[in-house]
This record gives structure tokens, C-alpha cells and sequence, in this order.
């Protein structure tokens, strides 16, 4: 479980893409049915390539793809294509350069590199010949690591959705539904007092950061949402009677505008 | 006055419509103007994901005045925490760089979105009324080209803020423009001053070269539609008239409209028509409540809040006064004959008086098509119907609709076995079929109505109509 910074992709003025702009909104949305794709690009001979540019030079070290269809494709820095990205993350490559990914979501943890820009070239997609789609795309860098993970039974993420319930005139129900947002609570017990200052510090910051849960390269439950830690901080609680034994608590996650 | 829709999307949108699940969107647009030139700007700004609540539209005919359109007032709530709806000097607010927050345009769009996946794995979002996904509107004006646009007003009133990070902006519909302008300001007025030419007069007013209300309907003649009319008002001949220098632009416009039996009117999507009062003759959507099964419109009334005669627009006796003299000459009168019948409405219900005084209707002809048009619609006993529906983005004022409610008994035609002990091979007088009555005492089969009124409820996807008789 991670904490990382919020997106440096924030606005589509960073955006740089040869096409599809009318589908360029969708590259900020969690909405796993609402996907950027390219116009005229489908085509596995063709390359298409997005380039997000930043105001000054920012830290990556976390790249996260969710609903992509990408197969052959590759992402470096500051414009060069050999800059590609060292992955720490165990997966089908060593560098974040793709000849055959069949994952529609990946999460890449990569050594920090400072940029400027970060650029992905996509030749093909895993249906061939189909315009070059994702969902969404976030670049950014760890805050904090949970240096201890909640049992089963402290971790609840959850989908709810905001939607209206109509009663119909015989009883039956008709749901209308706007958005999905993501609320979670995470139900720590034991933590280390640096720990737990992070986490007051994450707290007392708010600001909206990016709640990771337990991310892979490879069969990845998506659970990566842009949040904010509404209400009180309770990490002051002992967990015990002894002062050794760390702090006890619960992080309250939910999901930003957008 | 309803949206006109091709097959294929009227079918889908029936089908979300009805659909047990389905996913609808609301989204909110500003335009502002420009520090300098006080022109607005050429895009629109979405703030939805500042809005906490979006309140209600209310769209009303004939209400406070035969063939008076009453437009909603679209009352938002947002949130403030980032100062974004601060006045235009504080540097976090939408407006900083801009001319004032009072007076920005404010567009709200509804519908209904079907993301579908398309063969090669990649979903396509299409949106209804209005099918971005096919027919786009930005290279397309096919004339079955839909909008998702269902109010287009100004921000007004005082907007002001509180320490619980929250402002309420409200917006008039754009008939505003026009309420807040005096007519004496115009130019234009000459000796053959017809409704059509005011209308004209008033979409090409101009103040120091610049267009004055040109800019708030999409800056293009294109949004502004009026019939030409023939007669001529001598009491326009000039901006300082007596008819004209106390009195504002929109003031104007519904008199002149009443003379004419025309109506002026914004269409949710912003424009201005100023024309014939449009009646559809064939239905165009269909309610289904209790009791009635319909496999295309579904089932969408939750329930009825009234039903019945409507006595208080009951007239026996229309009294059209079109000249200003108090004589005989001057009022023109259609009424009914009351005689002691028990099928007599003027005898069973009362006699009653509907009043129009306008001194600009320009003939007893006129005066007489107006009266006969009132008293055709007022003078019988007809039933209006006020009920709610799920969300419903696309039926409009003035439409014919028909509704059904509760069409006890059963149909006996069925195909299938309607009860448990019913034959296994037909259906017939000998199976035991009760009658199956639900709901309560109404019982409406495909009647015939018109929307008189619609509220649409942006926060909870619900839609009050008020229908009356055809």
C-alpha cells in the first residue's frame, strides 16, 4: 500500500497527442468506460504518441495505466526515447518498453527520475489494428509506504455509487446513477510513531493525494483512487499498554472531484 | 416546441428512459465577458464540479397570462472553498481577468449517457437526447439533431458569500436581457412599426456600433426566429409614444404577442422565437403508470398528486376589449348560451369571465381569433392531470402527449396463462381471471394531453408534468 502525490497530469493543456482530442477529457476520469483514444490511428504500423509536459522540472518514480488496450509501447522522458524508465516492479520487462503487454492495467514503480516531460509511444494494441485507447493515466511519486498493512478485516474499500432510487407506482425500483466514487477506511493498529506522524502530516496537509492499494504489474485490481482524509485523526490512540507497542487508528479515504 | 429526434435516437433514449438502470449526467457551463471589450468569450467554462446542488427547472404556460410562457429561474448552490465565484479582483475566482459575475451566461445540459464497447474493446460514451457518438452537431446540422441543453439563462441577483464556503448563484432566464432594458433606448421606431420589425428592431439594436442583446443569443442572427406580420402599431411610432417610454423591451414583446396571437418565447437551448403558437396534433411521447404495460415507453409515472376537472379554467364568456374607448364597439365577446339543461355547462358550472384588455389588437377579426381560440380551450369541462415521472429529458411544453393508468381488466387476448390455473392452451371466458385493479379510482386509456407545465428536478432525476386536455 502506497501513498503518492497527486497527479502531475492535471490539466490538457500539458496534453500533447496528434489526435483524438475530443476524447482527451477522459485521460483524468476514474470512469473505466470513459477512455481517450486516438482518431485515425488504428493501425499497428503507426505510432501514436501522448506527451504530458510539466511547468518545471518534477519527480517520477510511479506510473500507473488503467483500461488501456496498449501492447507495444513505451514511455521515456524529456523526449528521448532511449530515457525509458527502470522499473522496480516485477513484470514482463525490466524498462518500461512493452513489445507484448496483454494487462489492460498496470501499475510500473520506477526509479526517480527527474523531467520534464514523459512521453508514450504506442505502435500496437492487443486487439490489432484498434485505435490506441487508455483510460487513464497517472504520473507521480511516492509519498509514504505503509510500513505495516491492515488485516482483512480493517481494509474496506468500496464503491459507492451517487445515484437517485425512483419508487415507481407499483413498487418496483428504477436507480439513475451519475458517477461512481470511491470511500474506503483503512484500520491500522500497531504502527511506528514515524509512521504515524507521516500520517498526521498527510492529515494536516488538506490536500487531495493518491490512496494505492495493493498494487502489481500484472493482474491489478485498479485500486488507485485520488482522495482526500475527511474528518478526525485518531493515530494518537495507543495501541496497548505499553508505549513500544505503537499506535492505533483508522485513515478515512474519499474520492475527489473531478 | 418539443425536440425533434431521429428514429434511431428516439428509440434508445425510450429505452434508457425506461430502463431499470441507467446513467444520466448534468453539467453546468458559464460564459463570461472580457475585462476590456465586455463581449463574452468564445467558450464555455464547466464548473459541475464545483456544484453541490443544481435545484430545479420550471417551465409553465398560460400561467400567469393566456399564451405566457414562465421560464424557471435556475437557482445553483456551489462550493466556494477555493474562492472560484469570488468577485473578478480576487485572483482564485472564475471571474479574475473578467468583466462581473452578474450578467455571465450560465447553460446547463441533461441527459442520458450509454457507454458501448465497441468491437476492437475501446467504449464509446454517447449521450441523449443529443448523440455525440454519430451526429455531431459541430459539422452536422441535420434538422434531427438533438441538444442536451435544457436551460440557458444570466447570472443575476446578489451573489454573495458566507464562512460556510458556499454561494447560491442565480439565473434568469434570458427574457431578462430584455425585462432590464428600456424600450425608450431602442432605435428604429418609425410610422410602419409592425410586431416582426420590433422584433427586428430589437435583435439589431446597437449601442456605439456594438450589439446589446445580439451577444446573449449565441452572438448570431441564427438563435433569433419571428413570422412577419402585416399590421402596423401607430401607437410605436416613436421611443418617446406613450405605449413605449415607460415601458421595457419584454413588456413590449408579450403585448404585442397577445395582439398578434403569437407567443415570445427562450427554448431551453437559448434561442428567441417570437411566432405562432405552435400546437402539435399528434402525441409525441407516452406515460405509462399502474396497470399499464408498454414495451417501448416502459413504465415512468410514480404517481399522481391530482387528477380531474379543472373548474378554475373554466369560462363560459371570453371579453376581448381591443380598443381603448369604453364602448360597445370596443369589446368583442364569445360566450356561451346558458340555458336550464342538465348537459349545459354555463347552467351546471357558472358563468364565468375571461378578461383580455389589450388596445393593441388591431381588428375585430383579431380581437374575435383570439377570443374564439381562448374560449375553444376554456369553455368546455376538460381534465388536467398532474403526476411524476424518472427522469425524462426531451418531451417539452406544449406537447401532446397521451397517458395511461391503471387499464383494469386484464386483457384476455394475453398469449401467455395469466394465472397458475388458467388453460395451458388459450385463453377463454372460463378461465378465472379477476380483474385486476391497481392504483386507485383513475383509469386513463392512451388520453390525449398537453404538457402545460414541467418541473425537472436536477438533484433527484424527477419530473413533474401538468397536462391538460387537448
Amino acid at each position: 500500500m502506497e501513498i503518492l502525490y497527486k497527479n502531475q497530469l492535471d490539466t490538457t493543456t500539458q496534453l500533447d497527442i496528434a489526435s483524438g482530442t475530443l476524447t482527451q477529457e477522459n485521460i483524468f476520469t476514474r470512469d473505466q468506460k470513459m477512455q481517450y483514444y486516438t482518431s485515425g490511428y488504428n493501425d499497428d504500423a503507426t505510432t501514436a504518441s501522448i506527451t504530458i509536459n510539466f511547468d518545471q522540472t518534477t519527480s517520477i518514480d510511479r506510473i500507473a495505466l488503467l483500461e488501456t488496450n496498449w501492447k507495444d509501447f513505451t514511455v521515456f522522458y524529456d523526449g528521448t526515447t532511449a530515457n525509458t524508465f527502470a522499473l522496480t516492479s516485477t513484470g514482463s520487462t525490466i524498462t518500461s518498453d512493452f513489445s507484448n503487454n496483454s494487462e489492460t492495467s498496470l501499475y510500473m514503480a520506477a526509479t526517480t527520475v527527474n523531467c520534464t516531460s514523459v512521453t508514450f509511444d504506442i505502435l500496437s494494441t492487443q486487439i490489432a489494428n484498434s485505435e490506441k485507447a487508455v483510460g487513464m493515466v497517472v504520473l507521480s511519486s511516492k509519498l509514504y509506504d505503509f510500513d505495516k498493512i491492515p488485516s482483512s478485516k480493517g481494509y474496506k474499500p468500496t464503491i459507492v455509487p451517487d445515484e437517485v432510487e425512483h419508487k415507481m407506482a407499483d413498487g418496483g425500483r428504477r436507480i439513475q446513477r451519475t458517477t461512481n466514487k470511491f470511500r474506503g477506511s483503512i484500520k491500522l493498529k500497531y504502527i511506528s510513531e514515524s509512521f504515524r506522524n507521516n500520517l498526521y502530516d498527510l492529515w494536516n496537509d488538506a490536500d487531495d493525494f493518491i490512496f494505492v492499494g495493493f498494487a502489481t504489474m500484472a493482474s491489478w485490481d485498479e485500486v488507485l483512487y485520488e482522495v482526500v482524509w475527511p474528518g478526525k485523526f485518531d493515530f494518537f490512540t495507543y495501541s496497548d499498554d505499553a508505549v513500544a507497542t505503537g499506535f492505533s487508528g483508522t485513515i478515512n479515504l474519499r474520492e475527489i472531484t473531478k | 416546441m418539443s425536440i425533434t429526434l431521429s428514429t434511431e435516437v428516439e428509440a434508445v433514449l425510450n429505452s434508457l428512459i425506461k430502463a431499470g438502470a441507467s446513467k444520466v449526467f448534468t453539467r453546468v457551463f458559464i460564459k463570461r465577458r472580457l475585462a476590456v471589450s465586455g463581449l463574452f468569450e468564445d467558450d464555455w467554462l464547466e464548473i459541475t464540479r464545483d456544484v453541490m446542488s443544481f435545484g430545479k427547472l420550471k417551465y409553465e404556460i398560460d400561467a400567469a397570462r393566456f399564451s405566457e410562457f414562465r421560464l424557471p429561474t435556475l437557482s445553483l448552490k456551489v462550493a466556494n472553498d477555493e474562492g472560484r465565484f469570488n468577485d473578478e479582483d480576487d485572483k482564485n475566482s472564475y471571474w479574475f481577468g473578467y468583466a462581473s459575475r452578474n450578467r455571465s451566461l450560465v447553460r446547463v445540459e441533461a441527459g442520458f449517457r450509454k457507454d458501448v464497447q465497441g468491437d476492437d474493446g475501446i467504449w464509446q460514451n454517447r449521450e441523449y437526447p443529443h448523440n455525440s457518438y454519430w451526429d455531431q452537431s459541430w459539422y452536422d446540422v441535420n434538422d434531427w439533431d438533438a441538444t442536451n441543453t435544457i436551460f440557458v439563462g444570466v447570472l443575476t441577483g446578489d451573489i454573495t458569500q458566507s464562512d460556510k464556503n458556499i454561494v447560491a448563484l442565480k439565473a434568469k432566464p434570458l427574457t431578462e436581457v430584455f425585462r432590464e432594458y428600456s424600450a425608450r433606448n431602442l432605435t428604429g421606431f418609425d410610422t410602419s412599426m409592425t410586431a416582426a420589425k420590433f422584433v427586428q428592431i430589437v435583435r439589431d439594436h446597437t449601442v456605439g456600433g456594438d450589439y446589446i442583446f445580439r451577444p446573449f443569443f449565441g452572438d448570431t442572427t441564427t438563435n433569433w426566429s419571428f413570422t412577419s406580420t402585416s399590421v402596423i402599431y401607430s401607437q410605436m411610432d416613436t421611443n418617446t409614444a406613450d405605449e413605449v417610454r415607460a415601458k421595457n423591451v419584454w413588456s413590449i414583446m408579450t403585448k404585442l404577442a397577445e395582439a398578434e396571437n403569437h407567443v415570445p418565447l427562450i427554448t431551453r437551448d437559448g434561442q428567441f422565437k417570437f411566432v405562432n403558437r405552435d400546437f402539435n396534433t399528434t402525441a409525441s411521447y407516452e406515460f405509462h403508470g399502474e396497470g399499464s404495460n408498454d414495451r417501448v415507453y416502459g413504465r415512468t409515472m410514480k404517481n399522481i398528486s391530482k387528477y380531474g376537472f379543472k373548474r378554475s379554467k373554466y369560462y363560459s364568456r371570453v371579453l376581448v376589449k381591443y380598443d381603448e374607448a369604453d364602448t360597445n364597439t370596443s369589446y368583442h365577446i364569445v360566450e356561451s348560451t346558458m340555458t336550464v339543461d342538465g348537459a349545459n355547462n354555463a347552467w351546471n358550472l357558472g358563468e364565468r369571465t375571461f378578461r383580455i384588455d389589450n388596445n393593441w389588437i388591431p381588428t375585430a377579426t383579431v380581437a374575435d381569433d383570439i377570443a374564439t381560440q381562448v374560449f375553444n380551450d376554456y369553455s368546455s369541462a376538460k381534465r388536467e392531470i398532474e403526476f411524476n415521472t424518472s427522469f425524462i429529458p426531451h418531451v417539452d411544453l406544449l406537447d401532446v402527449v397521451s397517458v395511461t393508468y391503471d387499464t383494469s381488466p386484464i386483457n384476455q387476448d394475453s398469449l401467455w396463462d395469466l394465472r397458475d390455473w388458467a388453460s395451458s392452451t388459450s385463453n377463454t371466458v372460463n378461465d378465472l381471471i379477476f380483474d385486476d385493479f391497481n392504483g386507485d379510482a383513475i383509469k386513463l386509456s392512451d388520453e390525449e394531453m398537453r404538457v402545460i407545465s414541467m418541473e425537472i428536478d436536477l438533484d433527484k432525476y424527477e419530473c413533474r408534468w401538468t397536462l391538460r386536455e387537448t
